[in-house]
């Protein structure tokens, strides 16, 4: 498996009569680290709904393995960690129980060991029987995390995964994002600072009010003025 | 043009079998015996609750098409259905409640019948509350589909369980079995079939209406992304 | 491994390496319906004892609501027996209404949902899960308030009238816990989901209502279950209900 371990096939999404995304193809090679470019409400959010199965397109569909995810279920979740916006577990238990509790959902041998293992990876052994209303913005983002590499996914998606982070917190993220991946798994991420995104990522996708406009390597990222597009410095130009 | 011009004439047609049925009720049926004049109310009660539980019945089935297509239009249907079946419920618990008030000497009485429209009424109402207050509109046509499924087979389970419940109690008054003469069955066959023209006309009303709501929503939609 | 780092035996890589080994060793296996359901049941439990929130708040409720009847109707005992099934059950629904609500805030925050639906488990497993555990919160409640209610009504019952009246609550409860949990799925997600499932819940449980107070009578008056179909209600509302909201359950929670 190594060309197109996922792929996107003319996929749209409408919220209503809103089209977030539109027409977005692109085959994810295994073993690259992609970094998701585009301003706030350029769909990137929505795209990494779609890929994580969370959400349905409106027309096309997602394919793993050259099966489209919308028909593997269980099988295809088992093989992603997904980091979201929403924090996705239960503010009113500890961290180590929401831990334990998913690690225990995604079929991990000794959940509990497991559980704690993460925690120390990610220096909240401290709070492990703290609440999770009670963390900070940080250690919820770090517990996170945690919830989205607990089972050893082949497939990372991390929608922002630096939000919140403090410097420590930022480069043991980088860290674990070098080492999580086997040679085989994907990584895809968004950032809203490019410069961090690329110090992980081998090329990028950038998105344009649910268009893919461009994707390529650092050179072709130069290139196409990606970074002035952001920032909005350069306001018009075809890719 | 054509689709107009049918339109025109069900209008009309509807308007006018929906006077006769008038006509038929208040003069040309023969007066009750032992009601009177009252008897009258139940060629527009009995109609009304008909088409009421017609119209859940199409709630239903359009929820279970729009959960097998997802095509908008059988959630617009679902909601206008359900709309007008809550006017013609209203309508049809407060002629009952008249009538009741005569045959029966009371306002309200735990008939079967009489229960499962008032069940009705309170389970279709929270339905268009339901709608009302969830945001996301897609989500909300899933979640208003699948509650129209589990509300519409709680009737019959609400109806048989009022009339075994009915039978253990002691029945103080019972409803006086309507000796029809021919009269009267030809006035409720029309009025009968006036109501439902009537029901079909106020659906598709509706139904246009909701669509132009939705198509000014996706206007707005546009504009804003423009 | 891509770009690994050289002090390659570090305490953190360990971890993901063995949890690397371990996914690729049951990643085959499907998680079933009853892993799943099993797993969320016992994350409520353990918070539930740990905490005992929902029981102290049932307790009391059923305590005051005790309370407020008694004083209310200063009952005979004859009278009692007629009165008692009907606000045994009204009590019990109330306190069922508390219990969702509690269990609907308690999902809501954090957006625990959008974890649950990542993970690799049927969603009727997430259903099942909640109905198993609000079932289990909604018999404890009656075991603390069907005590208090023949005390405070001094009324004297058999052990076969006693047997009885468990089986009848067990089934009511199997079917308010499946109405309920289906409708607290749907209301969660509106901000004012507390309201609207308060407005929903009776109009649905009307047939568990009919029933399970006339079979609570009939037992209390006459120790055996009545003849016609009671029974007959609730184990066809808890069969169709079953059915029917796991089937709809994915539809409600599909974004």
């Amino acid at each position: 498996m190594a060309k197109g371990a996922l792929e996107l096939k003319n996929v749209s999404k409408a919220i209503g009569s809103r089209r977030i995304l539109k027409d977005v193809s692109f085959s994810f090679e295994s073993g690259r680290r992609y970094l998701l470019l585009g301003a706030n409400g350029s769909g990137k959010t929505t795209l990494f709904k779609v890929m994580a199965g969370l959400w349905r397109p409106t027309s096309g569909a997602v394919y793993y393995k050259h099966l489209n995810i919308a028909d593997l279920n269980g099988a295809y979740s088992q093989e992603i960690g997904f980091l979201s916006h929403e924090l996705g577990m239960y503010e009113e238990l500890t961290g180590l129980q929401n831990l334990a509790f998913f690690a225990e959902l995604y079929g991990v041998r000794q959940p509990h060991t497991r559980a704690l293992e993460f925690l120390e990876l990610l220096g909240l052994r401290f709070f492990a029987h703290e609440k999770v209303k009670s963390y900070s913005r940080g250690m919820k983002q770090r517990l996170a995390i945690a919830k989205a590499l607990l089972h050893g996914p082949k497939i990372l998606l991390l929608d922002e995964p630096f939000a919140g982070l403090d410097l420590r917190g930022t480069s043991l993220l980088m860290e674990l994002i070098r080492w999580a991946l086997s040679s085989e798994g994907l990584l895809i991420l968004s950032s809203h600072d490019p410069e961090l995104g690329w110090q992980v990522a081998d090329e990028f996708l950038y998105l344009e009010r649910g268009v893919l406009l461009s994707h390529g390597d650092r050179a072709r990222y130069a290139e196409k003025t990606i970074e002035q597009r952001l920032t909005g410095a350069a306001d018009v130009g075809v890719c | 043009m054509a689709r107009w011009r049918i339109q025109q004439i069900f209008w009309m047609a509807t308007a006018l079998l929906l006077l006769i049925g008038f006509y038929l009720s208040f003069l040309y049926a023969p007066r009750e015996r032992v009601m009177g004049d009252v008897q009258r109310i139940f060629y527009f009660h009995m109609p009304l609750a008909w088409n009421g539980f017609l119209a859940f019945a199409i709630t239903f089935v359009s929820g279970l098409l729009y959960l097998r297509t997802r095509k908008l239009k059988y959630d617009l249907w679902a909601a206008a259905s359900a709309e007008v079946g809550l006017l013609f419920i209203t309508l049809a618990l407060l002629t009952g409640s008249i009538w009741a008030r005569s045959a029966w000497g009371t306002y309200w009485t735990w008939e079967p019948r009489l229960t499962t429209a008032a069940v009705l009424w309170l389970m279709y109402a929270f339905y268009l509350i339901l709608r009302s207050y969830i945001e996301n509109r897609e989500k909300m046509r899933l979640i208003a589909a699948a509650y129209g499924i589990v509300a519409f087979i709680n009737v019959p389970i609400v109806f048989m369980s009022i009339r075994w419940w009915r039978t253990l109690h002691p029945v103080l008054i019972e409803p006086t079995g309507l000796k029809m003469e021919t009269p009267m069955v030809l006035t409720l066959v029309v009025a009968l079939v006036a109501f439902t023209m009537f029901y079909v006309l106020l659906l598709a009303q509706r139904i246009k209406l909701a669509q132009a709501e939705e198509s000014i929503q996706a206007m707005k939609e546009q504009l804003k992304e423009a | 491994m891509l770009k690994r780092p050289s002090s390659s035996d570090s305490p953190a890589q360990r971890t993901l390496e063995s949890a690397n080994a371990d996914a690729a060793r049951i990643s085959l296996a499907q998680r079933g319906l009853l892993a799943g359901a099993w797993a969320i049941l016992k994350k409520d439990l353990a918070y539930e004892l740990q905490n005992r929130e929902t029981l102290v708040v049932l307790t009391v409720f059923s305590l005051v609501v005790v309370f407020i009847f008694s004083f209310a109707f200063d009952l005979a005992e004859a009278e009692a027996k007629r009165l008692l099934p009907g606000l045994l059950w009204m009590t019990i629904l109330f306190a069922s209404v508390l219990g969702f609500s509690k269990s609907m805030a308690f999902e809501r925050r954090g957006d625990a949902l959008s974890g649950l639906l990542l993970a690799p488990i049927p969603k009727e497993a997430i259903f099942l899960g909640k109905v198993m555990s609000s079932l289990l919160f909604l018999l404890a409640s009656e075991l603390v308030l069907l005590p208090l209610f023949f005390a405070f009504f001094s009324i004297k019952a058999s052990f076969t009238q006693m047997g009885l009246l468990v089986l009848v609550l067990l089934l009511g409860s199997v079917g308010l816990a499946v109405v309920g949990s289906f409708l607290a799925a749907i209301c969660q997600v509106s901000r004012q989901g507390e309201i609207l499932f308060s407005l929903g819940y009776f109009p649905l449980v009307i047939p568990i209502l009919i029933a399970g107070t006339t079979l609570s009578k009939s037992v209390l008056e006459t120790s055996q279950i009545p003849p016609g179909p009671w029974l007959n209600v609730l184990i066809a509302f808890d069969l169709i209900y079953a059915v029917v909201c796991l089937w709809v359950f994915e539809y409600v929670v599909e974004d």
